[in-house]
């Protein structure tokens, strides 16, 4: 059901030249630099060290890598990371788990 | 602003064990709890600020996990308020305080005339406190309105007057009054010539004019008469005569200053003293005047008492100071008896042909062995017209 939800509104995006989020829930990160990271519809927060910090969102497992990492806001569903970041990764959920 | 409201509503600075962090931050994450000022020690322990309320719903959410938080600090106004909880006199003071704030906003502390005017403040500030508005007054027992309109119907001099209470200030505007006649309206008068002179023109607004254009009249003859009959023509009526009658006068205006005078010439004896004034009342400070003065002069300086240079209290100073003299036998030269000949001719012009226009003007000038004499003959055009009440009884 869900994945059938989430190709439906692939398909409005792509005709609408629309963001996806616009249509199902999908994380939305902005970068500014490399010393923060704002995503929307975080899930929970997995793990939180000052060099690796990870990020559950829809369907990916965020992971910020770097230096002096901090999470500077965790309110409503909406999270940034400051420090100086070096890496960042997107690993999909095993079966697009949300 | 948001600042400021964090501060009204007051919040809390937590800190949270490395252990416990990430429990937290989700739990904030999920439950909405607003937070700000994140930071990560070098523990690895989190802080952050949260409201009150929401401290109160993040304790009842961790409760139930057993998860360890510690307050840092509280800040805010109902930590303030919660600290002074038992210091009865102070908030008794502050409400003292703004008790009296609001209650001396009801009184008049200060009287200040506003607008430019040859009316002698003091006599205009003696008035309005006859009419029972002062320093002191209580404002709401006050109605502006029957005060202005008592203040033009008591006082020829004033045609309008408007006293606006501003704070404690009240600011007075007044306006003098042109005074062409010294009568009322409702006095019946005649006009009389005020000089000798051949009229040139006239304009009656009321009453009967018994000139013509090119009459030669003397001082006091009657130039428009306040007596006119009724339409028919049954009764005479009084009435108030109005209008301007414009001659051609020849003036001879004469000044004698005697060479010899009366000094006045201060000893240096000089007497102080100093009082305060609040509201009405007068407190005295401190007094080096005899009982028993003569041949002194009298000088009165007020000032007023102001707080870094912005708050005027209702408080005046008082100095006065009294300086004796003594007259004294001096001679003028005939160069100061000429400067004060003239002096007193520019006064006397002032006050005998005031609103004349000046055709022609010679001066001459005499000296006695007593006295420097000023002669000037003065040629002109004027309004001769001068009311004279008609005794009725």
């Amino acid at each position: 059901m869900n994945r059938k939800k989430k190709r439906v509104a692939g398909r409005l995006a792509d005709r609408f030249e629309l963001p996806e989020g616009m249509f199902c829930e999908t994380a939305e990160a902005s970068i500014s630099g490399n010393s923060e990271f704002c995503v929307e519809h975080c899930l929970c927060i997995l793990k939180y060290e000052r060099e690796e910090i990870w990020l559950s969102v829809p369907r990916f497992t965020v992971k910020i890598y770097g230096e002096c990492l901090t999470l500077k806001s965790f309110f409503l569903k909406s999270v940034a990371v400051r420090g100086r970041i070096k890496k960042i990764e997107y690993e999909e959920k095993p079966g697009g788990k949300r | 602003m948001k600042s400021i409201i964090r501060y009204i509503r007051g919040y809390y600075r937590i800190k949270v064990p490395s252990r416990h962090k990430i429990r937290v931050a989700n739990i904030l994450l999920h439950n909405g709890i607003e937070n700000w000022h994140e930071e990560s020690s070098e523990e690895g322990d989190l802080c952050f600020c949260i409201s009150e309320k929401d401290y109160k719903k993040l304790l009842y959410i961790i409760d139930k996990n057993g998860t360890e938080v510690y307050i840092v600090y509280r800040r805010g106004l109902p930590s303030v308020i919660a600290s002074h909880r038992n210091r009865a006199g102070l908030l008794a003071g502050l409400f003292c305080f703004f008790l009296i704030i609001i209650l001396s906003s009801f009184y008049i502390w200060d009287i200040k005339i506003v607008s430019d005017t040859n009316i002698n403040h003091n006599e205009i500030l003696a008035n309005l406190k006859a009419l029972g508005c002062y320093e002191g007054t209580f404002v709401p027992s006050l109605d502006f309105d029957d005060l202005c309109i008592d203040y033009v119907n008591k006082h020829d001099n004033c045609s309008w007057i408007s006293v606006n209470v501003k704070g404690t200030v009240a600011e007075v505007e007044i306006r003098e009054r042109e005074i062409y006649s010294h009568l009322p309206k409702e006095v019946p008068c005649n006009l009389v010539a005020s000089h000798d002179a051949v009229i040139e023109d006239f304009q009656v607004y009321s009453g009967k004019s018994l000139v013509e254009q090119g009459n030669v009249v003397k001082k006091g003859d009657l130039l428009v008469s306040g007596i006119v009959e009724k339409k028919d023509q049954s009764k005479l009526r009084l009435c108030h005569a109005e209008g301007e009658v414009w001659a051609t006068v020849d003036s001879e205006l004469r000044v004698e200053v005697p060479f010899d005078y009366k000094k006045q010439e201060y000893t240096g004896q000089e007497w102080e003293k100093r009082q305060v004034r609040f509201f009405n009342f007068t407190f005295p400070v401190f007094s080096t005047v005899p009982k028993k003065k003569e041949n002194c002069t009298h000088l009165t300086e007020y000032g007023d008492v102001v707080l870094f240079d912005e708050i005027e209290l209702p408080l005046t100073m008082e100095k006065e100071v009294y300086r004796q003299y003594e007259l004294k036998d001096a001679r003028y030269t005939k160069e100061q008896a000429q400067a004060a000949a003239e002096h007193l001719m520019e006064n006397k012009f002032a006050a005998e042909l005031s609103g004349a226009q000046i055709i022609k003007i010679s001066t001459n000038e005499s000296v006695t062995d007593t006295a420097y004499i000023l002669t000037c003959s003065v040629k002109c055009r004027m309004n001769i017209a001068k009311p004279v009440e008609i005794q009725t009884n």
